[in-house]
């Protein structure tokens, strides 16, 4: 499985980072962002559940509604569409990892990239146009 | 850095972990797309309340992506963590270290998210502090 890619060396000597650079070029910044909006995901995903769990665990349910309500306001809003944008990043890019992993897409993956992140342009356009009108204090 | 993008060439960063993180994002991409369409877009405008969810997880189907989407992204998001952890290590000790106490800290993640779900799953929350 060649494909271009230059593989670490099984010693675990690393390559000096310039030799990176000139190896990958949009590729690199891609897979920077894609291991960049993973952990920033995963952070999140801590985030998520404390937040959610604090009713339970604290307050009892009764507060879930209080709790889930103030998550309409505009900050939050907002919050909501900046992850949005990670996770579409992620999983877009993702998707054209995928491919060239199952050998779609060889040699065109700057195509692919600019194509999907058209794609993911449109959803944020449309999901913006959805959600922010419901923001509300 | 090798692309990690690569199926590693020695067994040590594993052949396993590289392909179940294609099978888990494969399904993360069902599961997280139900998720923000049910959460977010397909009663627009209708509040979440702790009723609405609680009629809504009657339905197996809900239940299903809910605690499905759990399990898939808690494995998902550490099985990634631990590649970026041991991308630049060839100690077989360390990296199993990594690996156990992420699965450790995996499946505690687990249990506490369904703990969340728990008081609409069950009635009456598993753990309360
Ligand atoms: C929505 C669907 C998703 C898809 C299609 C997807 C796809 C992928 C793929 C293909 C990889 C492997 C990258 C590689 O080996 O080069 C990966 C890595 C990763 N993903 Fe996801 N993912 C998704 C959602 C998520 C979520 C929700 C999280 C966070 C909880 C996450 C966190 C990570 C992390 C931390 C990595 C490791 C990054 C690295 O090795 O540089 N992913 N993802």
């Amino acid at each position: 499985m060649g494909r271009g890619f230059k593989v670490r060396p099984a010693t675990g000597l690393k390559r000096h980072p310039a030799q990176t650079l000139a190896t990958y070029r949009t590729g690199t910044w891609a897979w920077m962002l894609h291991r960049a909006t993973g952990l920033l995901i995963l952070a999140y995903l801590y985030f998520h559940l404390i937040v959610l769990s604090s009713d339970v665990w604290f307050k009892g349910s009764a507060d879930f509604n209080r709790v889930v309500g103030e998550l309409t306001a505009p900050p939050f809003i907002l919050a909501d569409l900046l992850l949005f944008v990670l996770i579409l990043y992620h999983a877009l890019n993702g998707i054209r990892i995928m491919l060239f992993d199952l050998g779609y897409g060889i040699g065109h993956q700057r195509e692919w990239f600019w194509g999907l992140m058209g794609v993911g342009a449109l959803l944020m356009v449309a999901a913006s146009v959805a959600l922010l009108p419901l923001a509300h204090l | 850095m090798a692309s990690s993008s690569h199926p590693p060439a020695s067994g040590r960063s594993g052949t396993w972990p590289w392909l179940l993180q294609r099978v888990s994002a494969a399904l993360l991409l069902f599961f997280v797309m139900a998720h923000l369409w049910i959460e977010h877009f397909m009663h627009l405008g209708a509040r979440i309340t702790y009723r609405t969810v609680l009629e809504r997880l009657v339905h197996g189907f809900y239940v299903f992506v809910d605690a499905g989407l759990l399990g898939v992204v808690v494995f998902h998001g550490l099985n990634g963590l631990r590649s970026v952890l041991v991308e630049n290590t060839n100690d077989p000790a360390a990296v199993r270290a990594v690996t156990t106490t992420l699965w450790v800290l995996g499946v505690a993640t687990f249990v506490f998210g369904m703990d969340v779900l728990s008081p609409f799953l069950f009635g009456h929350p598993w753990f309360r502090l």
